[in-house]
């Protein structure tokens, strides 16, 4: 489904990266929320589960856009 | 060196252990952090030279820029610095693309955006402003080896874009994961900090009059806390995503908190003016009987509770008409207009304390839960800019640049594309620092030192090496001394340029390179360079924290009055504030603590805030109160006469605001009482006015002698 390059003002840029981006602004939003409810407060090392959340996300999204 | 001291018990054994964790504290964060430094540099290095970038020593190299001991640094670092390379890397492809051939106009196109970038980096603040001095050498980095093949610059561009976004990301998750030192602790201790000095400053006020010195360094103390924190706030919301959401609401705090010290401020004047009048004065008696609950309230709070001093507050604030009013009775007719004044000062400096305090205690509540009364949190804060030293530096920029180029061209160097990028992008950086000529001068030291052991890196080490272990193995104990040193705040700038000048000429690449005569090409070049930079600086000093600017700073601070007289209503108390707090402590920063300069510094300051403040509440309730026609244009007089007043210093504007504020009492009364509605204003008035015939302000000192000869303005500020 994902193109492995797209062309963006006749520049190739890959898939994976325009992924990357778009999951980060989407991350923005959803980290504001779940400080707003105090999410966080529960995880034992706030930085860290995000990041792993992160690249659960863009590990699950990659391979089911990819294949 | 007192051990033979005859009569004196020995000094009691101290254990070698416990001397040794003395002399170690503080250590193992300064490991800790040398550990997170080479982990990303490494891991940055690493992943570089796997996926094949053509220069993995720009990824590393970008770490050491962005290194700092607090996370949430780092992050907010990263953030500006990943806007301002791309900006830079699409201006260095226009630029090249616009005059590919012609070298002098791409030189005039490079130097124009230089200059304007080292500009805007002077108009904002922190990090913000780092952004732009990025885009502004980025543009030197990228453009500058291209000049001779144009064709090459996109490439280069991409290049040097993914290679600083990867170290940004690096160091930005090593910095945010691997044992971060939160700055958010930082943000809360100084919070809480500036808030108990605060109240326990209160508390002790109304136990007596304060002398004038004293209040005018517990102001130095509270607008630079306040500044403080708003810089932590700005950088906070990168590392806590809770911190991020109650960002607005920390500027509220912090705002509210500058409304109320400068309320109380003008309050403790008016008092001290009384008592200068007569030491036995009734007004100023009953005034201080009125103020007694609330220092009682303070002294009986539970610390470091807010919701508890709020309630405690909201209890005396309740009281407190009651009790003016039966003070009142108690004074002589005449005066009343003097207790009126100070009655309604306590009265808006308690609600704004309790408003301090209850902010103050929703932000102890988790997440936004804890609801906010009586605010809109819509806050801006303002920052105040010289435009003379904006344009100063964007001219100093310009002209290195041109005339660096145009003699790199004319010599045909072949690594002076190097040597010019590094002079640009020093220049850049240290512009916008303090004493940019004492950091450029600890950097090319470190510069020099740095390149010494790259030179043994590269002739003893380098030769041995066959992997990227052994790599990581050989040149990590150079850094790590060198990132070591960056612990030492006073060594900071020779430590920054040692990493520099031990990576930057290394310039790790994909295949292992033992070429020494170009490492020494480079590295003379980029020593050049630092050199350069060095000597621009003592050539153009900065005109920032000179003489000059700290006099043109001060005519603005006072100007800010003019601001308050004649400036649109809306959200004008908050700009006000906020502005004329960031002149002050510009200025302030620049001149010696308890020199004659910095008093009659914070003397400008009071006044300015003092009677700014009080302009713009008589411009609001004289709109809100609907007042007659005839007296509107004596407050419309009187105003903007006190506006000139600070603008020229000339003793008649002072007669002539006198004179109109007079005019204006007396309109106020009618069939001799006071309408309620004019109640407001009036007293207003009569704090400008008694704020105009305190014989002790630095105003009185400019201009307020008729007989004395009028001042210049300079003359007075210095």
């Amino acid at each position: 489904m994902l193109p492995p390059e797209i062309s963006i003002g006749g520049v190739y840029v890959p898939g994976l990266l325009v992924l990357a981006i778009a999951l980060f602004v989407l991350f923005w939003i959803l980290d504001g929320i779940a400080g707003r409810i105090g999410l966080y407060r529960h995880a034992w090392h706030p930085p860290l589960f995000r990041l792993a959340l992160y690249v659960c996300v863009f590990g699950l999204l990659g391979l089911a856009l990819l294949t | 060196m007192s051990a033979a001291a005859p009569g004196l018990p020995p000094a009691p054994e101290v254990r070698w252990t416990t001397q040794l964790r003395e002399a170690l504290r503080g250590e193992g964060a300064a490991w800790m952090f040398v550990f997170k430094v080479l982990l990303s540099i490494y891991l940055a290095g690493m992943i570089a030279m796997r996926m094949g970038f053509s220069s993995p020593s720009t990824a590393m190299i970008t770490v050491i820029v962005v290194m700092n001991r607090q996370s949430g640094m780092v992050l907010a670092k990263a953030f500006y610095r990943a806007l301002g390379t791309i900006v830079g890397s699409i201006a260095a492809v226009t630029i090249t693309a616009l005059f590919p051939q012609q070298p002098v106009l791409f030189l005039l196109a490079l130097s124009i955006w230089v200059g304007l970038c080292a500009g805007g980096a002077l108009m904002f603040r922190n990090f913000r402003s780092y952004g732009f001095v990025l885009s502004g050498y980025t543009v030197a980095i990228i453009a500058l080896p291209a000049v001779n093949e144009p064709t090459q610059v996109f490439i280069l561009a991409t290049a040097r874009l993914t290679e600083v976004l990867l170290g940004l990301l690096v160091s930005a998750v090593v910095f945010d994961v691997v044992f971060p030192a939160r700055l958010r602790n930082s943000l809360r201790v100084a919070a809480n900090a500036l808030m108990t000095g605060f109240l326990d400053f209160v508390r002790d006020g109304t136990r007596g009059a304060l002398p004038r010195e004293q209040m005018e360094q517990a102001h130095l103390r509270f607008v630079r806390e306040s500044m403080a924190l708003e810089d932590l706030r700005a950088s906070v919301v990168f590392e806590d995503p809770e911190a991020r959401v109650r960002s607005r609401r920390m500027r509220l705090l912090n705002q509210r908190f500058m409304a109320a010290s400068t309320r109380f401020q003008s309050l403790h004047h008016l008092i001290n003016r009384l008592l200068r009048s007569d030491p036995n004065d009734a007004v100023a008696g009953a005034l201080m009987q009125l103020y007694r609950p609330l220092g009682e309230a303070l002294a009986a709070r539970r610390v470091g509770n807010h919701d508890d001093v709020t309630a405690r507050l909201d209890t005396v604030l309740a009281a407190q008409p009651a009790r003016a009013a039966e003070l009142r009775t108690a004074l002589p007719a005449p005066r009343l207009d003097d207790f009126d004044t100070g009655a309604s000062l306590l009265l808006r400096f308690t609600e704004e304390l309790r408003d301090v305090t209850h902010t103050a205690a929703a932000m102890q509540q988790p997440g936004i839960g804890g609801q906010l009364a009586r605010a809109s949190e819509k806050v801006r804060f303002h920052y105040a800019t010289d435009r003379m030293s904006v344009a100063v530096t964007v001219v100093r920029s310009f002209l290195v640049s041109l005339l660096l180029g145009l003699a790199w061209m004319s010599s045909g160097w072949t690594s002076g594309a190097g040597a010019m990028a590094n002079v640009i992008a020093f220049t850049a950086i240290l512009a916008a620092g303090p004493n940019p000529n004492v950091t450029a001068a600890q950097i090319t030291k470190g510069f020099s030192l740095g390149l010494a052991m790259a030179f043994l890196c590269v002739t003893l080490v380098m030769p041995r090496i066959d992997s990227y272990a052994m790599l990581v193995l050989g040149t990590a104990p150079f850094l790590m001394l060198s990132v070591y040193l960056s612990t030492r705040p006073a060594l900071f700038g020779m430590s920054l340029g040692m990493c520099l000048g031990t990576l930057v000429p290394l310039n790790l690449g994909l295949a292992p390179s033992f070429d020494v005569a170009s490492f020494l090409n480079n590295g003379v070049a980029f020593l050049m360079g630092a050199v350069l930079s060095m000597v621009a600086f003592q050539l153009i000093p900065s005109v920032i924290g000179t003489q000059w600017q700290r006099r043109r700073l001060l005519t603005e601070l006072r100007r800010q009055v003019t601001l308050a007289a004649r400036a649109p209503l809306d959200g004008l108390a908050p700009r006000f504030e906020s502005v004329s707090r960031d002149l002050f402590l510009q200025v302030v920063t620049h001149t010696q603590p308890g020199s004659d300069e910095s008093r009659t510094l914070l003397a400008w300051a009071l006044a300015v805030h003092e009677t700014g403040r009080t302009l713009i509440e008589l411009r609001h309730d004289s709109i809100d109160a609907a007042v007659p026609r005839r007296i509107e244009t004596q407050i419309d007089a009187a105003v903007s006469a006190i506006a000139r007043l600070y603008d020229q210093l000339s003793p008649a504007d002072h007669q002539a605001a006198l004179a109109h504020l007079d005019a204006a009492l007396a309109e106020t009364v009618v069939e001799g009482a006071v309408p309620p509605s004019l109640q407001h204003v009036r007293q207003h008035l009569h704090l400008l006015r008694s704020a105009l015939r305190d014989a002790d302000s630095v105003l009185a000192g400019a201009a307020g002698e008729p007989s004395a000869p009028s001042m210049e303005p300079s003359r007075a500020a210095s």
